[in-house]
């Protein structure tokens, strides 16, 4: 464990939440492993967003991500005296996640019928929750923009899975070729291979639409 | 393709090597033939501006929220997950023992009386005569008649029309007499 809070602090008395925030996840899993009780919630603070979008992303059903979310965590509580330390906490758990997704989508294209309500829900702009409208852009602007997105999120929808997943965690995780290999399992070379697939595949969707 | 003659790589070397020029893994050599390509390819550029503007737009997607229940929930899961383990730990030694002895103790009772209690049993035969032959017992599948032709003519002839088939209750309808009674029977005599 590098030089730190961790090693400062004295055993058996228990860290307040602030000084937990200043550790990195190494420390706090040791923490937690040690028997603070607040270290595991402040792991589960620092992951679930980026985790609910990584896994939405990837799935595209927002409910069930939540699920996997969930699930995720519940895996890592159970294994964390298991995780090796010289290893990185957040690529861990995002193995953890991407396999939950994976499973899920392979779930789905052996039974249509959870494809089909995953595609009814939202399926009408009607069904789609409401939200404030920014009113310094102009209704066409607004109009665009949103056209855009909606585009940009079909785009992402149509790539294969495989690709979708290295996509999702370079461009919105910020994840390094060396961690996207660690996630997924394959070699760096098939990272680089399926990155470019997957921006070259982009881009011919959305060539038309911001021409 | 304007400008092909000047360009350092072709459009097909741009595109093998993008990602890693979009990522900056090249050295800085190779970063400015893909740099010069941009320049001077339209088609590339266009490209490179379509893959920016688009991933521009991926990052700017809206993150979804967790819903407000999302850790009540998780937390109940985990509870669970230490309760079983607390249970476990304090119980599952012990009711494994526990278990473990039962088992020996029943086996110990049992195997005794196990080994003396044969496998197959096989029942001894059941020894049968066979009947005899005979025309007053009625047999299923002996093709002889109830009534012998004999036995008819005897009964016809003697004036005794008995009736073999007695009437039973709620059978009427079921056994008619083999030997009908008065005109009928004169009827229906073969004889006749």
């Amino acid at each position: 464990m590098p030089k730190s809070l961790a090693v400062q602090h004295a055993k058996g008395e228990p860290r307040s939440r602030l000084e937990l925030k200043e550790l990195n996840d190494a420390e706090l899993v040791a923490e937690y492993l040690d028997g603070g009780r607040f270290a595991f919630q402040e792991l589960v603070g620092r992951y679930h967003d980026r985790l609910l979008n990584f896994i939405y992303r990837t799935i595209g059903d927002r409910d069930r991500s939540e699920d996997l979310v969930q699930e995720t965590f519940v895996r890592v509580y159970r294994h964390l005296h298991r995780f090796d330390p010289t290893k990185k906490f957040s690529t861990w758990i995002y193995t953890i996640a991407s396999n939950l997704a994976k499973n899920e989508l392979r779930n789905r294209s052996r039974n249509p019928m959870v494809l089909f309500q995953a595609i009814k829900k939202n399926w009408d702009a009607d069904h789609r929750p409401l939200q404030w409208e920014d009113r310094s852009y102009a209704p066409d602007d607004l109009f665009r923009k949103r056209h855009l997105r909606a585009q940009v999120e079909k785009a992402v929808e149509e790539l294969p899975e495989h690709h979708r997943v290295v996509f999702v965690l370079r461009e919105m995780e910020g994840k390094t070729y060396e961690e996207i290999s660690e996630i997924t399992g394959v070699t760096l070379g098939t990272v680089k291979s399926r990155l470019n697939r997957a921006r070259n595949k982009f881009a011919q969707i959305i060539a038309p639409m911001l021409e | 393709m304007p400008g092909r003659g000047l360009l350092v790589m072709d459009c097909g070397e741009f595109l093998k090597g993008y990602s890693d020029y979009s990522d900056g893994l090249r050295t800085p050599e190779q970063l400015r033939d893909f740099d010069s390509h941009l320049r001077e390819c339209p088609t590339c550029a266009r490209y490179h501006r379509v893959v920016r503007q688009g991933i521009d737009l991926f990052r700017q997607l809206p993150r979804p929220d967790a819903s407000p229940d999302f850790l009540p929930r998780l937390r109940h899961r985990l509870y669970h997950i230490d309760d079983h383990t607390v249970l476990g730990s304090r119980l599952g030694g012990g009711a494994a023992l526990v278990a473990m002895a039962a088992v020996g103790l029943l086996a110990l009772v049992w195997l005794p009386f196990a080994s003396r209690i044969p496998v197959e049993i096989e029942l001894a035969p059941v020894a049968v005569t066979v009947p005899a032959s005979s025309a007053e017992v009625p047999s299923l599948f002996s093709p002889g008649p109830f009534v012998t032709p004999v036995i008819y003519e005897r009964m016809w002839v003697g004036g005794a029309v008995p009736t073999i088939w007695e009437r039973r209750s709620g059978s009427e309808e079921l056994f008619e007499p083999l030997v009908q009674t008065g005109s009928s029977a004169a009827e229906n005599d073969p004889s006749r």
